[in-house]
C-alpha cells in the first residue's frame, strides 16, 4: 500500500514536471528566430503577404499565446509534434524512427558505466593509499577532465584507423543484409566504441563516488559493531559498507541521466550513430526548430523515464524509503 | 578470573598532546562481576575498552603489557583467532544505538549473522534462538522485532537488540562502552536492570566503562578510576565512593550535583517578571505538494510565573517539549496560542521591528559549546556585535566585555582571540558572557552543562548562581538532569509530551512527588537509591 | 590563512594543478604578443605536421592556419567563458539557494522545486536549444552554460544556509537582535563560503568542456577561435592530420585536470574535517 502510494506520487511528479517542460517547450518554439509561417513559405517556395496570411490563419499562429499552447498540447496528446519541412516528414516520425538506437546506445552506456564505476571504486576503496587506489584515482581524474567528443575522437584513431580492431562508423555493416543473430552481433560490434566512449566519463564519476563513499561508511559505527560481532573483513565489506555505500551512487546516477542523454549527441555525431542525438545534430546544421524541440522534449522525457527507474530501484534497496515520501 | 590485564599500554600518534592513550594499565575482571572504568574525556577508558575487543581505530597501537583470557594473550592472536574471539568470548555493545545497527538489515538477519559468523546452529535453529534472545531482552512483539528494520525502534530497543546480538554465543565477557549515555533517564535505569538480571543470569563478567559517578554507583561491583591514561584508584565501589584515596577521585564524586535540594530560598517578597499562560506550539511538516501534512503537538497549553531573581528549571527526557518552551520564550520560535508577559508587557505580541529592539532582554545560553560561537569572529565581535546593534558605543561595549569575561572567569586578553583556541568549558563562559552583554532580565540556559565533564560542569553551575545573585537575573534552567535541576533551581516544571504534569518548590516536587511520572523519572536517576554509596556519602557531606 | 595555505601546497595534486592552470593563464594573456595575427589567418601551406615547419610547432589545419595561435587564442576563450558563466552561474544559484535555505516553508517549497526541474532537463541538450535560439555568439553561450550549471550551486547554498540557521551561534545572533541581513552576510554566508568556492573551481573546469562540446558542434561564436571549434574542424581529416585534432584536446584536459586538482585540494585544505574523513 505504502509502495503503491510512493510510486503513484513519484509519478504524479514525473507528469508535472513533464508538464512543465512542454510548457518550456513551448516558449522555446517561441523564441525560436524567425516566422514560423515566413519559414514555412520560404519552404514552399512561396513568399507574397497574402499566403504568410493564410499560412498564419491555417496554423493558428494568429491566435493569442494561450490558446496555441493549448492547440501545442492538445497535438502533442496525439502525438503531433509538428512537420519538418527539410526532411518531408512528421517529427514525431523521425523521431520515432531514431529512437531505439539512442535507446540501446545510452542503455548500454549507462549500465556500463555503472558497472565499472563501483567496481572501480570499490576496488580503490579497499586499497585505499596503495598503488591500485592510486592509478585508479588518477585514471578517475584524467577521464573526468576529457572532452567526450575528443576521447571519442581518440578512439577511432586508435581502434579503428590504427587497429582496426572496431568500426568507426554507423550502426550496422553497410550493404551486408545480414539476419538475427548474426545482424545483432553486427550491432554489437559497432556499438562498442560509442558505448564504452560515452560510458567512460560518467565511470569516472561513479567510481570517485563509490570510493568515497565506501570510505565513509567504513567509518559508521554498525561496521564496528560488525566488526565486534567477529565478522571477516570481506563479508563486512560486502554485506554492510557496500550496501549503504551504493545508496548515494544510485541517486546520483538518477542524477546524470540527463547527462548520459545530452551526451549522446557528442557521441552519435562522432560516430554516425543513428540516433536522436544525431538527428539533433542534424537538425541544428539545417537550423530546423521543429525538430531541434522535439529531441529535446523526447529527451527530458526519456531522464524522466530514467529517474522513475532509479527510483525504483531505490525502493529495492532502501527499506527507509516509504518513510521520506 | 575471566580476563587479565596487565601493565597495558598504547600509544598515541606522534604529534597527539600526550604520547600514551594509556599506560601501564592492570586489573582484573571475575565472572559475575561488574567492573566499571570511570573517567572523564580524554581519560582514556573507551581505549582500554577497545584495545581488549582489538577494535583500535588506526593509529592507535598496543606497545606493551598482556591481555589474558583463557591462559592465551589476546593481543598476540592472529587476525583468524582474533575474529573467532570477537563475538563468541568477549561481545560488545556501544555508546549510540541509533546508528550502531545496519540500517538496511532486518533484525533478525543481523542476529543471525553473528551466528553465520562463527559457523554455529543450522538456518533454522539461528532463527528460533534469534527469536528467544529477542524475548530474553525483554523487546515486546519479537515476532516483529525480528521483522523490522532499525529505523522502526527506537533507541532503547535498538540498545536492546544490541545486547540481544552480544549474547548470542554467550560470552564470557560483555563489554559495555558508555551503552547509556545517549538514552533517556527512564529507558537508561531499564538497560541497566537489564544488564544486571542478563549477568544474574548467565554469569558472565561485564566491563562497563561510563562518565557518569552515578551509574557507577548504580551498577558496579568494583570500580576503576581513570584520568589522563593512567588508573587513579581502584576497589569496591562502596569504598571509591564512600571513601575516596585520592584527591583526584574526591573532587570527581563532590563535582557529581546531589538529587538531594539545598534548603529552599526565600522569594515570597520578588516581583514576577515572566508570565506565560496557555502557551501552545504545534509542528506542522509540510511535504509540499504531494505529501500530506502531519501535525506534531509540540507544547500543550503551557503556563507559570517566574520571579526576579528566581530560577525555574524545565525538566523532562527528549521530546518532552522542554526546548521548544524556551524558545517560544525566547521568541525563536512563534507559538500557536497563548500568552508571554514580561512584566506589563505583551512579549509573545511584539511585532518583529519592536521585538528586535527589545530583543536584549531575554538571552539564551546553548547546549553546544562547539556550535554556539561563530568560527570565524573574534571573541571581541562575538561578545559586542550585539551590543553595537541595539545602538551602544564601541569602545563603552568592549569595556563592559572585558569587564564581564573577568566576571565569568576568562582573562581579557580573551577578546583578541578565535573561538577554537578555547576549550569546551570556556566556550561555555564565553557564551555566558555574551547572554550577558545585552544585559537581560531573562536568562534561558537550555541544557547549557549537559555537554561538560563534570568537573567542569560544577564550575559553571557556580558561575550561574553567582550570576543570578550579581545580577539579579530570572533564569530558566532547562534540563534532563534532575541532579542539576536540584542543585540550581528554586521552582520545578516536570514536562512530558508536550505537557506539564507537575510544578512545584524544587524540595516539594524532590521530597514528595504528586504525579507518577515524577516518581517514575526521580527513582529512574542512577545511583540515589537509599542503600546506595553516593547518597550516603553526600547525606554526611 | 596560513594554515590554509601550508594544507593546500602540502597537496601535490593541488600544486601541479596550480602550475598548469598558471601555464595555461601565462599563455592565454601573451597570446597577442606571441601571435599578434589572427588565429584566422591562413599563415602557410595547410596540412603542415607538427615541427615540420621552422616555427609552426604545432603545424596547420586545413586552411593553413597555424595551429599554435589557435591554441593560444583558444586558452583566452575557454578561461573567460569559463570564469564568466561560473560568475553569472552563482550569482542565479547563490541568491535562490539562501532564500530557500534561510526562509523555508513555502519560499523553500517553490524555489526547491523550480531548482529540480532545471535539475531535470538534459543539461547539455537544452545549452544546445539556447544558443541555437540566441544565434551562436559569446554573450549566447555564456548565458547557456549558466542557464544549465546553476541548479547545484542553489542546491549547496540551501543545505548549507538550512543547517547553519539552527546553528546556535546564528540563534545567539537573532537573540541579539541582530538583522536579517546582518545574519546572512556576516554570520552564515561567511561559514558557507568554503564548499561554494570549491564548488565554484569545479564549475569553471565543466564550463570548459561545455563550451568544447558546443563549438565542437559548431555553436561556437564565429568570430573567436576556441579549442572545441579546432576540434570540430579537424575531425574530418582525422585519417590525414591527426595533429589538428590532438593537440586543442590534449589543451583541454590539461586545463580541466588543473581545476580539478585545484578544487580538491581547496576542498582539502578548506574542509580538512571532511577530507580526513575521506581517505
Amino acid at each position: 500500500m505504502q509502495t503503491l502510494r510512493y510510486i503513484l506520487m513519484r509519478l504524479a511528479k514525473a507528469a508535472v514536471i513533464l508538464f512543465a517542460i512542454v510548457i518550456l517547450n513551448f516558449c522555446l518554439i517561441h523564441a525560436a528566430p524567425g516566422d514560423p509561417a515566413a519559414v514555412m513559405a520560404g519552404e514552399a517556395g512561396a513568399s507574397d503577404e497574402l499566403f504568410l496570411q493564410q499560412l498564419r490563419e491555417k496554423f493558428g499562429l494568429d491566435q493569442p499565446f494561450h490558446i496555441q499552447l493549448w492547440k501545442y498540447i492538445s497535438g502533442l496528446l496525439q502525438l503531433d509534434m509538428g512537420y519538418s519541412y527539410r526532411q518531408d516528414a512528421p517529427v514525431w516520425d523521425l523521431i520515432m524512427d531514431r529512437l531505439p538506437a539512442t535507446l540501446l546506445l545510452t542503455g548500454a552506456a549507462f549500465v556500463l558505466s555503472i558497472v565499472l564505476g563501483v567496481v572501480a571504486g570499490v576496488m580503490a576503496a579497499v586499497r585505499v593509499g596503495k598503488w591500485a587506489d592510486t592509478a585508479i584515482t588518477v585514471a578517475a581524474l584524467l577521464l573526468y577532465a576529457t572532452p567526450l567528443f575528443w576521447v571519442a575522437l581518440m578512439a577511432i584513431l586508435l581502434f579503428s584507423v590504427q587497429l582496426g580492431w572496431f568500426p568507426s562508423y554507423g550502426m550496422e555493416s553497410i550493404g551486408s543484409e545480414l539476419t538475427g543473430f548474426r545482424y545483432w552481433l553486427d550491432v554489437a560490434h559497432h556499438l562498442v566504441l560509442p558505448a564504452t566512449t560515452l560510458g567512460l566519463f560518467f565511470t569516472a564519476i561513479y567510481a570517485r563516488m563509490t570510493r568515497a563513499s565506501f570510505l565513509e561508511t567504513a567509518a559508521e559505527d554498525f561496521v564496528k559493531t560488525a566488526r565486534a560481532k567477529g565478522l571477516s573483513e570481506g563479508r563486512i565489506a560486502r554485506r554492510h559498507i557496500l550496501r549503504n555505500a551504493i545508496l548515494p551512487v544510485v541517486t546520483l546516477a538518477g542524477l546524470q541521466a540527463g547527462q548520459i542523454v545530452g551526451g549522446a549527441v557528442l557521441t552519435e555525431t562522432v560516430f554516425a550513430w543513428p540516433g536522436i542525438g544525431r538527428l539533433m545534430f542534424d537538425a541544428l546544421l539545417q537550423r530546423d526548430y521543429n525538430v531541434l524541440l522535439g529531441v529535446f522534449l523526447i529527451s527530458s522525457a526519456m531522464v524522466l523515464l530514467f529517474n522513475l527507474i532509479t527510483d525504483l530501484i531505490y525502493l529495492l534497496v532502501d527499506p527507509r524509503i516509504e518513510l521520506n515520501t | 578470573m575471566v580476563i587479565s590485564v596487565k601493565d597495558l599500554s598504547v600509544a598515541l600518534p606522534e604529534g597527539a598532546d600526550r604520547p600514551h592513550a594509556m599506560t601501564g594499565i592492570t586489573f582484573d575482571v571475575a565472572a559475575g562481576e561488574v567492573l566499571c572504568i570511570v573517567g572523564e574525556s580524554g581519560s582514556g577508558k573507551s581505549v582500554t575498552a577497545n584495545t581488549i575487543m582489538n577494535l583500535l581505530p588506526p593509529g592507535l597501537t598496543p606497545v606493551s603489557g598482556t591481555i589474558e583470557m583463557g591462559g592465551r594473550d589476546l593481543l598476540k592472536l592472529s587476525d583468524a583467532e582474533k575474529r573467532q574471539m570477537r563475538g563468541s568470548e568477549v561481545a560488545m555493545i556501544f555508546q549510540e544505538p541509533m546508528t550502531a545497527l545496519n540500517p538496511l538489515m532486518r533484525i533478525k538477519d543481523q542476529i543471525a549473522e553473528v551466528f553465520e559468523a562463527h559457523g554455529a546452529f543450522s538456518k533454522e535453529e539461528r532463527e528460533a534462538k534469534a527469536l528467544k534472545l529477542v524475548e530474553e531482552v525483554g523487546l515486546p512483539d519479537p515476532p516483529k522485532i525480528l521483522r523490522a528494520y532499525p529505523f522502526q525502534l527506537s533507541g532503547g530497543q535498538r540498545q536492546r537488540v544490541m545486547i540481544a546480538m552480544a549474547l548470542a554465543l554467550e560470552p564470557k565477557l560483555l563489554i559495555a562502552d558508555e551503552p547509556t549515555t545517549a538514552l533517556d533517564v527512564t529507558t537508561q535505569a531499564q538497560i541497566l536492570k537489564l544488564v544486571r538480571n542478563l549477568q544474574d543470569r548467565h554469569g558472565m563478567a561485564v566491563l562497563f566503562i561510563t562518565h557518569d559517578i552515578g551509574v557507577v554507583a548504580e551498577i558496579a561491583d568494583r570500580v576503576i578510576v581513570m584520568r589522563q591514561g593512567e588508573i587513579v584508584e581502584q576497589g569496591a565501589t562502596a569504598d571509591v565512593i564512600g571513601a575516596p584515596q585520592t584527591d583526584y577521585t574526591r573532587r570527581l564524586i563532590n563535582a557529581v550535583p546531589s538529587l538531594i535540594p539545598p534548603a529552599p530560598r526565600d522569594l515570597s517578597a520578588d516581583k514576577v517578571t515572566v508570565s506565560v499562560t496557555g502557551l501552545e506550539k504545534t509542528f506542522v511538516t509540510s511535504g509540499g505538494f504531494f505529501t500530506p501534512k502531519r501535525e506534531v503537538r509540540a507544547i500543550d497549553k503551557v503556563s507559570f510565573d517566574l520571579k526576579r531573581g528566581e530560577t525555574l528549571g524545565i525538566v523532562g527526557e527528549s521530546g518532552s517539549g522542554k526546548s521548544t518552551t524556551g524558545r517560544c520564550i525566547a521568541r525563536l520560535m512563534e507559538p500557536n496560542a497563548g500568552e508571554i508577559r514580561l512584566g506589563e508587557l505583551d512579549w509573545g505580541a511584539l511585532a518583529s521591528r519592536e521585538l528586535r529592539a527589545q530583543r536584549n532582554r531575554v538571552q539564551m545560553v546553548f547546549q553546544d559549546p562547539y556550535a554556539s560561537l561563530n568560527p570565524r569572529s573574534k571573541i571581541a565581535t562575538i561578545l559586542t556585535e550585539g551590543a553595537v546593534a541595539q545602538g551602544q558605543d564601541k569602545q563603552e561595549a568592549l569595556a563592559y566585555a572585558r569587564e564581564l569575561l573577568e566576571t565569568v572567569g576568562l582573562d581579557a586578553s580573551s577578546l583578541d582571540r578565535y573561538p577554537h583556541e578555547f576549550s569546551g568549558g570556556q566556550r561555555q563562559r564565553i557564551g555566558i558572557a555574551r547572554a550577558l552583554m545585552m544585559r537581560p532580565e531573562i536568562l534561558i540556559a537550555d541544557e547549557a552543562v549537559s555537554a561538560l565533564d563534570v568537573s567542569v560542569q560544577a564550575q559553571v553551575l557556580d558561575l550561574f548562581q553567582k550570576l543570578r545573585e550579581m545580577f539579579n537575573l530570572s533564569i530558566i534552567f532547562i534540563t534532563h538532569d534532575l541532579c542539576v535541576a536540584a542543585q540550581v533551581c528554586d521552582r520545578i516544571l516536570v514536562m512530558h509530551q508536550g505537557g506539564v504534569v507537575e510544578a512545584g518548590s524544587t524540595a516539594e516536587v524532590f521530597a514528595a512527588p504528586s504525579h507518577d511520572y515524577t516518581r517514575s523519572l526521580l527513582a529512574a536517576v542512577p545511583g540515589w537509591k537509599d542503600d546506595s554509596p553516593l547518597r550516603r556519602t553526600r547525606a554526611t557531606g | 590563512m596560513n594554515a590554509f595555505m601550508k594544507n593546500f601546497l602540502r597537496n601535490k595534486g593541488a600544486v601541479a594543478g596550480l602550475i598548469l592552470l598558471s601555464i595555461v593563464v601565462i599563455v592565454a594573456v601573451i597570446a597577442p604578443f606571441i601571435y599578434p595575427q589572427s588565429p584566422w589567418t591562413m599563415v602557410q601551406r595547410p596540412f603542415q605536421p607538427p615541427m615540420a615547419l621552422d616555427g609552426f610547432y604545432f603545424g596547420t589545419d586545413v586552411l593553413g592556419r597555424d595551429i599554435g595561435a589557435g591554441l593560444a587564442h583558444g586558452a583566452r576563450v575557454s578561461l573567460i567563458v569559463g570564469l564568466v558563466s561560473t560568475l553569472v552561474a552563482l550569482l542565479i544559484g547563490l541568491p535562490i539557494g539562501a532564500l530557500a535555505g534561510y526562509f523555508g516553508g513555502i519560499w523553500d517549497d517553490i524555489l526547491m522545486r523550480f531548482t529540480e526541474f532545471f535539475q531535470t532537463i538534459p543539461s547539455f541538450a537544452l545549452a544546445i536549444v539556447i544558443v541555437a535560439i540566441l544565434q551562436p555568439s559569446l554573450s549566447g553561450i555564456v548565458l547557456a552554460i549558466s542557464i544549465v550549471s546553476w541548479p547545484p550551486v542553489a542546491r549547496l547554498v540551501r543545505g548549507e544556509f538550512l543547517s547553519l540557521r539552527s546553528r546556535e551561534y546564528v540563534q545567539a545572533a537573532i537573540l541579539s537582535g541582530l538583522s536579517p541581513m546582518n545574519i546572512i552576510f556576516r554570520q552564515i554566508l561567511p561559514n558557507a563560503i568554503s564548499p561554494i568556492i570549491v564548488l565554484a573551481s569545479l564549475m569553471v573546469a565543466s564550463a570548459i568542456l561545455l563550451e568544447s562540446a558546443l563549438s565542437f558542434l559548431g555553436l561556437g561564436d564565429p568570430n573567436v577561435m576556441s579549442w572545441g571549434y579546432m576540434i570540430g574542424a579537424g575531425r574530418t581529416v582525422l585519417r590525414q592530420a591527426w595533429w589538428i585534432c590532438v593537440f586543442p584536446g590534449l589543451a583541454i584536459l590539461f586545463t580541466v585536470l588543473a581545476l580539478n586538482l585545484i578544487g580538491e585540494g581547496l576542498n582539502d585544505a578548506l574542509n580538512p574535517r571532511l577530507a580526513r574523513k575521506g581517505r
